[in-house]
């Protein structure tokens, strides 16, 4: 039997208290996994100094990293250099692109992209009348377009995607149901569903539920912090 | 009588204010306002992040008190505690 187990955190908002609540942690996640996941908002308010502050950090993880940004992180416009710092700690930004690892016997591929919000199933927001619900919708068909090329193009044993925002509604479950629509969308969901993989990672939901699954019978795990309240969730996928 | 916000502005600017405090993350908090008085809920990392959110919520136009109900619950330490998924093979490989 090959596992791969992957350590995933999102919407760690880092900042100094958080610093200190994750003291010594990093040094030690290749004990718990193979590789770390961290599904967006790295940073509390998309600032150079956080993430700097966190770069150092997560230099001490002795395991392949694999990250996409969030809406923190584009918050003031840096994610281009937070992106270059957080790099050259170890962290791979997917962004649209893939990464393919070997662990073990296992090969395990990554797709990914921030993901954009816009509501779901019957209720998503639609392409029509104003030019400014056509670019915010269009935005999100952006990204989902960006998803299916690299999804597409992943030739791995073990298929896993990383989002911020969320595909499904399930894993919102606990927050006002007035915010769905700006937590995710249903329109991340469809390519993965047609082109396939064995599980779906994203954050951004802090009162939403871990546990999910896409029409297909994908699971998709919200690992925002609060959600998760512990340093990171481990997923052992196992073939 | 003086004018008074209403409790959905005092909350708005509430959250505001919890925006610009660095040491605390406003989307791990919920608030709300009953006649001026602000309730905080959710879930913060130490007792100096729950007075930052307290000291953040004063400062917002409107408000006559903080209901500090924040639960302070560290960042668990990484343990063993997994979950296992299946993956199955597919066609072609």
């Amino acid at each position: 039997m090959a596992k791969i187990r992957l350590a995933v955190v999102a919407d760690i908002h880092w900042h100094e208290q958080r610093r200190a609540s994750y003291r010594h942690h990093f040094d030690r996640v290749h004990e718990f996994a193979d590789v770390l996941v961290l599904p967006g908002d790295l940073t509390g308010q998309g600032l150079m100094a956080e993430a700097r502050s966190l770069a150092e950090q997560l230099a001490k993880a002795r395991i392949p990293m694999v990250a996409v940004l969030g809406n923190h992180d584009v918050h003031a416009r840096s994610d281009h250099s937070i992106t270059g710092v957080l790099a050259d700690a170890g962290a791979v930004f997917l962004n649209g692109a893939t990464v393919t690892l070997k662990v073990g016997d296992l090969t395990v591929g990554f797709a990914g992209t921030k993901g954009f919000c816009g509501g779901f199933g019957a209720r998503c927001l639609t392409p029509f009348g104003e030019q400014e619900i056509k670019d915010f919708i269009g935005v999100t068909r952006e990204e989902a377009a960006k998803l299916e090329e690299g999804l597409g193009s992943l030739q791995a044993e073990v298929r896993v995607v990383v989002l911020h925002y969320s595909p499904v509604v399930q894993t919102l479950d606990g927050e006002p149901a007035e915010l769905y629509p700006f937590l995710g969308s249903s329109l991340l969901s469809e390519p993965i569903d047609r082109l396939g993989a064995d599980i779906i990672l994203h954050g951004h939901a802090h009162h939403g539920v871990e546990r999910g699954t896409t029409q297909a019978g994908i699971p998709v795990r919200n690992t925002a912090l609060p959600v998760i309240g512990r340093s990171w969730a481990v997923y052992e996928l196992e073939r | 009588m003086p004018l008074t916000l209403n409790d959905e502005l005092i909350t708005t600017k509430v959250r505001e204010q919890i925006a610009l405090e660095p040491r605390v993350s406003a989307l791990d908090l919920r608030v709300t306002t009953e006649y001026g008085v602000v309730i905080l809920y959710g879930h913060v990392d130490s007792p100096q992040q729950a007075e930052a959110a307290v000291a953040a919520a004063s400062r917002a136009e409107g408000v006559r008190a903080v209901d500090n109900r924040l639960e302070v619950r560290p960042v668990r330490r990484p343990t063993g505690e997994k979950e296992t998924i299946p993956v199955p093979v597919r066609s072609g490989q």
